[in-house]
Formats: structure tokens, sequence, C-alpha cells
């Protein structure tokens, strides 16, 4: 089987320093975080606390998704999780210096906070598009003094200035967090459903569900049936194709058959999983015998790079042609470098 | 007993009173205890360290469980810290369950036969 082109659907250059978390919410985001970690990692390489609690820097996160994996693109997604992290997580500045630094490998979504006040969104919005921002990514409840605010993707005030803004300058792609509660929040601002009404409004968008597949799969599987502008990209719930091949098995399904193949997009959620350990669980992954939606060359194809590439304009063709020839590829002629190499010591540099 | 095993003890009671949310949804009165999650009690000088499994990896409500059960120890007064570590291997088994959680997945289990029974008497 040959390797399709991947784009790696969502991941981030994290901060998850100990200096960064803010207060109780953050202890417990990363706790959680960094349970996960062994599970998919490669054994007996995963890192360890101290080395995981780490503000990755650009040129270390692109060195690790390139060189030690076979990642083509990666799709980075800054993160406003000011309610946890004193920088969000994942700074817009981050994923401008990749964006900028790396035009041929990196797609960028540059994130937006909608609790800010309209003036400070606009001038976010702005300033993200100048820097080249291919996307933008929104999260749509916050935590605060032990209540949670959340916002609709169907509101006129909050959610529909954004979309017009992105309509005007060119930007097609939003992508949402849902689907899954960060922080002990409540689960309102994880529904679904007000995203019906923003692709209705704004056909000419593509938005997709990050996380889709943790809760409301049936809303979710409906979305897909009704509006062909909707994806599901499933970072972190595509991690069952290691932990729970069955469950994955049973999402794949329930989104192949309300969407087809075309609309759901691969994200290994990196840095905090290995890349290359999502990357094959997903090639070798295989839906049940008796499946009617069996992943072959073609379907695995689109889902790891193809329907991303789509999204954004990309030819998949040419652009392979240009990769063959940069600098990540020269240096991958010797072999993947070993996992988490690069963020324990070992750069191109050296 | 000593005052560690008090503390032990009072942890313990406080952890029965966090209902978990998916069985509450359900309209069953099952805590945290009940349902096997709670793999470990470990109290010192500073504080105390839970370990707390959950019935699926990547359950959506791990933080809202870990940050109830943090408030309600804290609550306590007895410690300065309290550290809710999940732990995902072994992983979580259905025979970790006790009886009141047994009891209310049998219950909810008839009442869905007893649903479905009528659904199905009404359509014929």
């Amino acid at each position: 089987m040959s390797k399709p082109f991947i784009i790696d659907g969502v991941c981030h250059p994290y901060n998850f320093a100990e200096e960064n978390l803010n207060g109780r919410f953050g202890k417990i985001f990363n706790d959680v975080m960094f349970s996960f970690h062994p599970l998919v990692n490669p054994q007996g390489a995963a890192l360890s606390r101290p080395e995981w609690e780490h503000d990755w820097q650009p040129a270390e996160f692109i060195e690790t998704m390139l060189l030690e994996s076979v990642t083509d693109i990666c799709c980075v997604h800054s993160t406003p999780i000011y309610d946890a992290y004193h920088d969000g997580l994942v700074t817009n500045e981050k994923g401008a210096q990749l964006k900028a630094d790396y035009p041929d490998r990196v797609i960028w979504y540059g994130c937006v906070d909608l609790f800010e006040d309209g003036r400070n969104i606009r001038q976010a919005l702005s300033q993200f598009v100048d820097q080249g921002a291919d996307g933008i990514k929104l999260y749509p409840s916050r935590y605060v003094d032990g209540f949670t605010e959340s916002w609709r993707m169907d509101s006129r005030e909050i959610a529909f200035p954004v979309f017009e803004f992105a309509r005007e300058n060119g930007i097609k792609n939003i992508a949402v967090h849902k689907a899954l509660p960060i922080g002990p929040i409540s689960s309102e601002g994880m529904l679904v459903d007000d995203i019906s009404a923003a692709a209705n409004c704004f056909p000419e968008l593509n938005f997709q569900i990050v996380h889709a597949g943790f809760m409301f799969v049936d809303e979710t599987a409906m979305l897909l049936r009704n509006h062909p502008n909707i994806y599901c990209t499933m970072e972190a719930s595509m991690l069952f194709t290691i932990l729970d091949p069955p469950h994955q098995a049973q999402l794949f399904s329930e989104f192949f058959a309300a969407g087809g193949f075309e609309r759901v997009i691969y994200a290994s959620a990196a840095v905090n999983p290995h890349p290359q350990v999502v990357i094959e669980a997903m090639l070798a992954f295989q839906m049940p015998e008796d499946s009617p939606f069996q992943l072959d060359e073609s379907s695995r194809g689109l889902i790891m790079g193809g329907n991303l590439a789509r999204l954004h304009g990309i030819d998949i063709e040419q652009r392979a042609a240009l990769l063959r020839q940069d600098e990540f590829e020269r240096a991958r002629g010797d072999g993947l470098r070993a996992p988490w190499s690069t963020v324990r010591g070992i750069r191109t540099d050296d | 007993m000593t005052e560690t095993a008090e503390r032990e003890d009072a942890v313990w009671v406080a952890l029965a009173e966090v209902l978990d949310p998916c069985m509450a949804a359900g309209g069953h009165r099952v805590s945290v205890v009940d349902l096997g999650l709670i793999t470990r009690v470990n109290l010192d000088s500073e504080g105390v360290e839970i370990g707390i499994t959950f019935t699926e990896v990547g359950c959506p409500f791990t933080h809202r469980v870990i940050d109830r059960i943090e408030s309600t120890v804290l609550g306590l007064g007895f410690f300065k810290s309290v550290r809710v570590t999940p732990e995902w291997q072994p992983g979580w088994t259905p025979e970790r369950m006790n009886k009141v959680a047994l009891n209310a997945l049998q219950s909810g289990r008839q009442k869905l036969g007893r649903h479905f029974q009528s659904a199905i008497t009404d359509n014929t």
C-alpha cells in the first residue's frame, strides 16, 4: 500500500509549561492530557512529565511533525483557551510564524475569542488575515469563576459577523470546537445543532466540527446529511483507532453513511500523541469485514489529506512535487528521526 | 482510629456524594464510588491524591468529574491540595461496580424493556 498524501487536520505547538497554567482548571487540563500521553505514543518512548510540560517552539514542532513522521502538511490550529492557560495554549503568534516560515508545509487556522468585545475581535481577525491565516478556529464555551458561558454558531450578533468577515476576506474554512467539553463546563456549547443555521446562511464557507464523534453522533450525522459544507474533523476522536478500534469503526460507519468518505478529516492532535503513531494506526485501520464502508487507498487518501486539500484548494500532485525538493524531504532521505528525539535535543542545525 | 484513617474515611464518604453525570442523566443516583471509578486514595502530609478511571477512554465528562471531586474533597477542609489523577490502565470493567450501580443499571434495563414492550404492543 502506498502512502497517501497526508495532511494532519489538527496539530498544535502546545504550551503545557507549568507557568502557563491558569489556576485549577489549567492543572486539571494538563493532568488529563498527560494521562493520555503514554497510551498514544510508541511503547517505551513516551515523554516523562517534566519533558512533556513544555512550551513547544515552532521550529521543534515542525521538525517533530515532518522529520519524525511521514506527515506532508500540518494544519496548525491556534487556540483561545484562556480559562485554562494564560496564553490560550497555542498562540496565534506561533501559528503565524509557522505559516510564514513554512508556507508550503503549513495550513494555519488563527483563533479568535468571541467572548472579547467586537472591536478586539475585528482587530484580531484583520491581523491574522494579514499574517496569512487559512482558516478560523473558534471555541464556543469558557469557564469563569464557577460559571460556564457559551455562544452559539447561529448567533447573528456574535458568530455571523465572523463568518461575514471570513467571506469578505477570502477565508473559506471555519473550525469550531464541539462535542468534547473542555474543563468543568456544561455541555450546551458542545451541542452541534447550531451549526445548521450557520451552514445554511453561509453556503460558501466550510464548517468543520472539531472533535466530532465524542458526543452527539446522531446529530452530527444528521448535519452531514443535510449540509454539504459541514465536515467531521476527528481530532482526538481518531485516537480510537488506537484506544478502541470497534468504537472507531462505529463512528466511521455513522459518518461515512451520512456523508461519504469526503466529509471526514484525519487529525492526530499531535504533539500530545506522537504523529507517526496515529498515522500508522490509521493506515492499518480496517473496517469490519461486513461493513459496506471498506477503507481502500482512495478512501484513506481522502480522509488523510485529500479532503482538507480540496477545502484549501491544494492540488496534491503539484504540492507533492514541490515538497519533494524541500529541506524536510531531503532530511527524511536518511529515514525518520526517532520519536521525540527532536524535543529531546536533536535538531537540523546540530 | 488515627487522624489519617479518619480523613481517608471522610474522603471516601465525600466521594460517594459525587454522582456520575451519565447515570444521573438516566435518573439514577449512582456515585463515582458505586461505579468503581475510584482506583485509590493516598494521603500525605500535604494533601490527598485520588486515582480515577472512567468507563471509557476519552469520556467527555472527564474534566467535569475531576473538577467535582476536587471541589468536594477540598470542601472537607482537611487538605491543602487535592490531586485527581486519571489512570486508564488496566481500565474499567463492569466488575468494578457495587450493588447500588448494578441495581440502578438493572432497573434501567427493565424500564427500557417495559417501554419497548408497550411500544410493540401499541403498534400491533
